[in-house]
């Protein structure tokens, strides 16, 4: 098989495969860039490792948005539908992250105002549709429970890692599900001090997960 | 849509916040409007969300199926056995009882003590033999008192008293307390008793010397039997 640099050309790529079966493994090694063209020249894998690729992380950034996985999953579904589609009209002006990312909170959005609707829509109805919502089971295959497994051993080791100081902000945050109020008067530190120090924990912690495998199989 | 570095954004400390839902309504759909026209603010918060997602799942992953421990505890209802008194008795134990008897007996010395002393003290007149005419003497207030007593002025005698040879130097008489009266006081007016009187000329030149009052106290008044016979016909 020869392989040729990634810089070259994404047809330069995909004829140096011989027989196509190994195809999905190249594409992993092309830039966002790359197969968005790819995908715009009616490339349906190209497309799918954009989606393998992202779909993680639309995801996190639609649940950050959303608050709820349900709605969030959604989100990013819809977030991907509405990129296939308008795939040709991406200029290239922007990074493809920030192309998806703006998509991403336009679906979030969305689905916030039709929220929003369904609850004055069913005002009266007092036991709301927050309790019955319906979630399907997720399947875990042995290859994806023994990725989040070594990706939750990964999450330890860098949140362990962290300072004792950002570590504390995170743990009482997310663990002890404190507002920044509490927290606040908790450690006696002033809020700016709270949403400063969680801040630089986070942004800490994403760069050490870095290595990580960020796409959801 | 605007280009700028989030940090420099006015809603760069928005994100957080937003993020947990601890904004109000109109600050998230200022929020929410601005992430629309920013993408530097929209790529910082996409970061700042994944890393808060990883978080999240490593929680839900390896926390949540963990069974919460139950600790039962003894709970006391707040509305019995949490007074004041009951939170003294807990903290002394089985030593409550005593313990507070003991304080109870000691807050009584204490309040009642000096004023059992000073009442003795009121009582003792200091008797100077020494002096040419002894005269009584306040010790409360340390002052002499010079005035002249009911039973020198209506000439009414009194009871016989020691010698002043035969006294010890620095012997303290006691006189019960209701016969000092504070200098400057009214002195009350008492009528002279009818007390006939059988006592020596020496007798009454030793009762000179000036006393507190115009009776004895020591004087026994009750019946005597000899009086009740005094009044019975014994004859034949």
């Amino acid at each position: 098989m020869r392989w040729i640099s990634y810089s070259d050309s994404v047809y330069a790529v995909r004829f140096s495969c011989p027989d196509g079966a190994d195809t999905s493994l190249m594409l992993t090694n092309l830039t966002d860039e790359k197969l968005v063209e790819l995908a715009v020249s009616n490339d349906p894998e190209a497309f799918g490792e954009i989606v393998k690729r992202w779909e993680r992380k639309i995801f996190a950034l639609c649940f950050g948005m959303l608050g709820r996985e349900d709605e969030a999953r959604d989100a990013a579904q819809e977030t991907f539908i509405a990129a296939y589609r308008n795939i040709s009209n991406f200029r290239g002006e922007a990074k493809v992250s920030s192309w998806l990312h703006r998509i991403a909170v336009n679906q979030c959005l969305t689905v916030k105002r039709r929220a929003k609707t369904r609850s004055e829509e069913f005002f009266d109805d007092e036991a709301g549709d927050t309790e019955n919502v319906f979630i399907a089971p997720t399947h875990r295959s042995p290859a994806r429970a023994a990725e989040q497994g070594e990706r939750l051993t990964i999450v330890r080791q860098a949140v362990s890692s962290l300072p004792v100081d950002l570590r504390q902000v995170i743990v009482m945050k997310e663990f002890e599900e404190m507002t920044f109020q509490e927290i606040s008067d908790t450690l006696e530190l002033p809020l700016s001090t709270v949403k400063s120090r969680l801040y630089t924990a986070l942004r800490q912690l994403r760069m050490k997960l870095e290595r990580l495998p960020m796409e959801i199989s | 849509m605007a280009r700028v570095n989030a940090s420099n954004c006015r809603f760069a400390n928005d994100a957080l916040p937003y993020m947990y839902g601890e904004l109000t309504s109109p600050e998230a759909s200022e929020f929410e409007l601005h992430l629309l026209d920013c993408t530097a603010c929209t790529d910082e918060f996409a970061e700042i969300s994944n890393a808060r997602y990883e978080v999240y799942e490593w929680k839900k992953l390896e926390f949540e199926p963990l069974t919460t421990p139950v600790f039962e505890i003894p709970y006391v209802p707040a509305s019995e056995g949490f007074s004041f008194v009951d939170k003294i008795r807990a903290a002394f134990g089985g030593w409550a009882v005593p313990g507070g008897a003991f304080a109870a007996l000691a807050v009584a010395l204490l309040t009642f003590g000096p004023l059992l002393w000073t009442s003795d003290v009121k009582d003792i007149v200091v008797v100077n033999s020494n002096l040419a005419s002894p005269e009584p003497v306040d010790l409360l207030s340390d002052r002499v008192v010079s005035e002249k007593l009911p039973s020198q002025v209506a000439g009414v005698p009194v009871k016989k008293e020691e010698e002043p040879s035969q006294r010890r130097e620095g012997y303290v008489d006691r006189v019960p307390q209701r016969n000092v009266r504070a200098v400057g006081s009214p002195r009350p007016v008492r009528s002279p008793r009818p007390v006939e009187s059988k006592q020596t000329s020496a007798e009454n030149q030793r009762n000179d010397t000036p006393t507190l009052n115009d009776f004895a106290e020591d004087e026994d008044t009750s019946l005597r039997l000899a009086q009740l016979f005094e009044d019975i016909d014994t004859s034949d």
